[in-house]
């Protein structure tokens, strides 16, 4: 099945979520890119998102508590966390809590768009990444 | 898939365990195999790389810089293998060869003297009192050897998970180990794979180095490699050199950042 996914995109430094928001959008994606995660957290209240990316580390909320929500939420979405800050612990404890990956900072384009490919692979929907 | 590395106290099944954790997950299951690739892509004698790991550290016996060598190209061919996913590899030390990958499951096999000592009495014919003797024997030498080759005794430390061998025997330490790697932690991530590739690099790097120095420390972060290593003060200059020509085209490899510490002067301050 070829198709759009909703993606929501979180992160404090504005600069990444609007890339990211292109990247994704020519990957035929509908982007909604934050950088306040308390907006970003509304937001998900609001709306079901296939896939959420989120950033760690942003002040009083961090990404694993944005995963949390996602789940409780919608656990069919798929949660892919990025950060500068990867380290061992914290990316098992990303995949354990449920997280579909975990991409540490920086990333090119071709490497987030190959993840969005997996993740939408496994909701049932093919995307190019080329 | 993930990994797994597994070390053993001796007299604990630990080859047995590991065929048959890698039988139920699927996976490939190494060892001799790590030596042997070792051997053929160095150039050493394989006889050579067990002694490092497997002799008692003694004044006429193999030095600690030729010990040290030996592990960088172990861990060189560990780590090349690791690059792809599946494996089960026991071994001494398995453990502490390839450290701060998330999706390679660490495990260390235990039993008590007790229960070592009967597998001692039946496999080897000792008496109760020389089986007693030997485990203690067995495990100081574990602890010896890896002093020289960690710097530290690694015996105790760095596992995800420690499983008693005397309590589960080989079915059951086998499900233990293959529970425990099915868990979402360890499953491959992006940044799993890519800490693997730059572990890989490292100690490949390493390899290359260690004929300069035993101790030169490799670290490879986003394309940038680090390389700290120690020189007489008059060859510091040209050691330098020499790392930065050898390191010199090799994929993955956009920046290369080399210190050489005085060794005089290193030696100076242990005194």
């Amino acid at each position: 099945m070829s198709g759009s996914l909703d993606v929501l995109v979180l992160d404090d430094e504005p600069l990444v979520g609007k890339r990211l928001k292109v990247v994704l959008t020519k990957m035929g994606c509908e982007v909604e890119a934050f950088d306040d995660p308390m907006a970003a957290l509304v937001r998900i209240d609001e709306k079901e998102f296939d896939i959420v990316i989120t950033d760690v580390v942003m002040g009083e909320v961090d990404g694993l508590q944005v995963l949390d929500r996602v789940q409780h939420k919608s656990p069919r979405s798929k949660v892919i966390i990025i950060t500068a800050y990867a380290m061992m612990a914290m990316a098992r404890k990303a995949m354990e809590k449920g997280a579909f990956d975990f991409v540490a900072k920086p990333f090119v384009p071709s490497e987030m768009r190959s993840v969005v490919a997996r993740a939408a692979h496994a909701l049932g929907v093919e995307l190019e990444t080329s | 898939m993930s990994s797994i590395l597994i070390s053993s106290q001796s007299f604990t099944s630990a080859r047995d365990i590991a065929r048959r954790a890698a039988q139920m997950l699927d996976y490939r299951h190494v060892d001799e195999e790590v030596f042997s690739a070792a051997s053929a892509r160095f150039d050493v004698q394989q006889v050579k790389l067990r002694e490092a790991f497997e002799r008692e550290p003694s004044m006429f016996g193999m030095s600690g810089a030729t010990r040290k060598r030996m592990l960088a190209y172990l861990q060189a061919t560990l780590s090349a293998m690791l690059l792809e996913d599946g494996l089960v590899y026991s071994g001494p030390h398995a453990h502490a060869l390839v450290t701060g990958v998330s999706h390679v499951l660490r495990v260390k096999l235990v039993a008590s003297a007790a229960h070592r000592s009967a597998a001692i009495i039946r496999d080897e014919g000792l008496s109760p009192k020389k089986a007693i003797r030997r485990v203690a024997t067995d495990d100081e030498r574990a602890r010896a050897i890896s002093e020289v080759l960690f710097g530290k005794d690694v015996s105790e430390e760095g596992f995800d998970l420690v499983v008693d061998v005397g309590e589960s025997e080989v079915d059951g330490a086998a499900e233990a180990i293959a529970g425990a790697v099915r868990e979402k932690r360890y499953v491959p991530m992006s940044f799993s794979k890519k800490v693997m590739r730059e572990v890989e690099l490292a100690h490949r790097l390493r390899s290359l180095l260690v004929d300069l120095d035993a101790d030169a420390a490799v670290e490879v972060v986003d394309g940038g490699v680090n390389v700290r290593a120690h020189a007489p003060g008059s060859k510091r200059v040209k050691t330098a050199g020499t790392i930065e020509q050898r390191l010199h085209g090799i994929d993955g490899i956009e920046q290369v950042h080399v210190q050489v510490f005085d060794n005089d002067l290193t030696s100076a301050g242990r005194r």
